[in-house]
């Protein structure tokens, strides 16, 4: 019964709020955010994943298989990992990542809480910056950027903020 | 000693063989038996005194641009003279007793400066000489060069095949140009003569260059910043607020009974969780000129953030 009860308020609350869709949800009185369940480190893991997705073939690379159903909505039939790197930044720290097609990809943590991290992103291509955006993420989840035509598909590269 | 000279020639020049001036030359002359008979027979023609004279004013510089041209090609054949001995000078203006004409042809032998001096020429100057551009009295000096040079003469028909040559290529290539020839003919400095050409210029172009499309090389120097067409373009993150609601309720539930996903050694999650649009702020994007950017969210709002990169976007 209380789960029915949360439950109900969350749908009440999430359809009746615009800035629900880009905005921070707001917590209701004595609600406690999503804790982390691990203690805070001195460090954030940064995860950059480098997906191919094609129409060329219709293989997906099993260690792709948990996310498939977050890109099957990009009309691609096959996903192949071409590569995955983490770099441990502290705050300041910038890691650089490289993406292929003469491509680069660089991870800057700006700020850190228990609750989230600030990172900004860059991405370069060979005739210089293409995107600079900076997110801040919860804990311990991913966000994509994806779109560089990469041989006959696109690229997808799923950051993740961890630790 | 100069000065007497011009002003005989002058004289010649305007007057010809019936000037007075010659009647002493012609007297001293026809009692002088070292004077050969071709000179006596020379100042008897009345037009070529007035020709000689000419020629003769252009080489000390004075005359037509033509004469002129000659006096500089026999000025640079001959090269550079250093000016006379005071002594020379002196005897020059005494009675010289000598046959000296005779003495020089007996030493010297055949001489030709024909060729010389036509190398010296600018082309234009033959060129024109065949367009009936020159004055008369220059045209009567080169058709005498040309007559004596076979080379020349060659050379002045190769270029009229030549030009005949070019003529039948542009007509053969170009179709039907009868109105825009006397342009193009202006334009390149040659006679417009009449062409009777019935080949559709245009069409003939058209059919040569095939179909040409430019759409990508203009839109390519057209950069904004702006959005293109993306294929597969997902529902914007701004959309959708009730159903996502109901994702999140569905994603609490997920998170509850779930099972757990592996932990690395610090014990975080390895698994990939995409951050919900209450997970995650865009604080700040910015993208280059050539490019577009979209912050998607397809579907529920579980479903992951995509900041979509379009490289090379042209309108």
């Amino acid at each position: 019964m209380r789960w029915m009860f949360a439950l109900a308020w969350l749908v009440g609350t999430s359809a009746f709020n615009p800035a629900f869709a880009q905005g921070r949800p707001p917590m209701p009185p004595g609600t406690v955010p999503a804790a982390p369940a691990n203690p805070v480190g001195q460090k954030v893991e940064i995860d950059l994943m480098v997906v191919h997705a094609t129409n060329a073939h219709s293989k997906v690379d099993p260690a792709l298989t948990p996310m498939l159903k977050h890109l099957q909505f990009l009309s691609y039939t096959g996903f192949s990992l071409m590569k995955q790197e983490s770099a441990s930044l502290g705050i300041s720290e910038e890691a650089e990542f490289a993406v292929v097609g003469d491509r680069k990809v660089t991870v800057q943590l700006i700020d850190r809480t228990e609750k989230e991290a600030k990172i900004r992103v860059r991405m370069f291509n060979r005739e210089g910056k293409l995107l600079d955006t900076t997110v801040s993420i919860y804990r311990n989840r991913s966000f994509i950027v994806a779109g560089p035509k990469h041989e006959d598909g696109v690229l997808i590269l799923p950051v993740t903020a961890r630790y | 000693m100069h000065d007497t000279l011009l002003s005989l020639l002058r004289t010649l020049r305007l007057e010809g063989g019936a000037s007075g001036a010659l009647g002493p030359a012609r007297a001293a002359l026809a009692v002088d038996p070292r004077v050969p008979a071709e000179l006596r027979d020379a100042l008897d023609d009345p037009h070529e005194a007035a020709e000689v004279a000419e020629a003769l004013l252009a080489m000390l510089g004075e005359g037509d641009s033509l004469t002129a041209m000659i006096a500089e090609a026999v000025r640079v054949e001959a090269g550079e003279l250093a000016p006379a001995p005071a002594e020379i000078e002196a005897s020059l203006r005494e009675p010289f007793p000598w046959p000296v004409g005779e003495a020089v042809r007996a030493e010297a032998g055949a001489v030709s400066l024909a060729e010389g001096v036509l190398a010296g020429l600018d082309p234009a100057w033959a060129s024109a000489m065949l367009d009936n551009a020159l004055s008369p009295a220059a045209h009567a000096v080169a058709a005498r060069r040309l007559r004596d040079d076979a080379e020349a003469r060659a050379q002045l028909t190769a270029w009229a095949a030549l030009g005949r040559q070019v003529r039948a290529a542009v007509r053969a290539e170009a179709g039907d140009v009868g109105s825009i020839w006397g342009g193009v003919a202006t334009t390149l400095g040659i006679e417009a003569e009449p062409v009777d050409l019935s080949f559709p210029l245009r069409e003939a172009v058209a059919a040569e260059a095939g179909r040409v499309d430019v759409a990508d090389a203009v839109m390519a120097r057209v950069r904004r910043a702006s959005v293109g067409p993306i294929a597969p373009v997902p529902r914007s993150a701004n959309s959708g607020w009730a159903w996502g609601g109901l994702a999140l309720a569905a994603a609490v539930l997920l998170a509850v009974f779930a099972p757990r996903a592996p932990l690395d050694r610090q014990g975080v999650s390895t698994e990939l969780h995409f951050a919900t649009a209450g997970e995650i702020v865009v604080e700040d994007l910015s993208y280059a000129e050539n490019a577009s950017v979209q912050v998607i969210q397809h579907g529920a709002e579980s479903e992951p953030l995509i900041i979509w990169v379009q490289e090379e976007v042209t309108l």
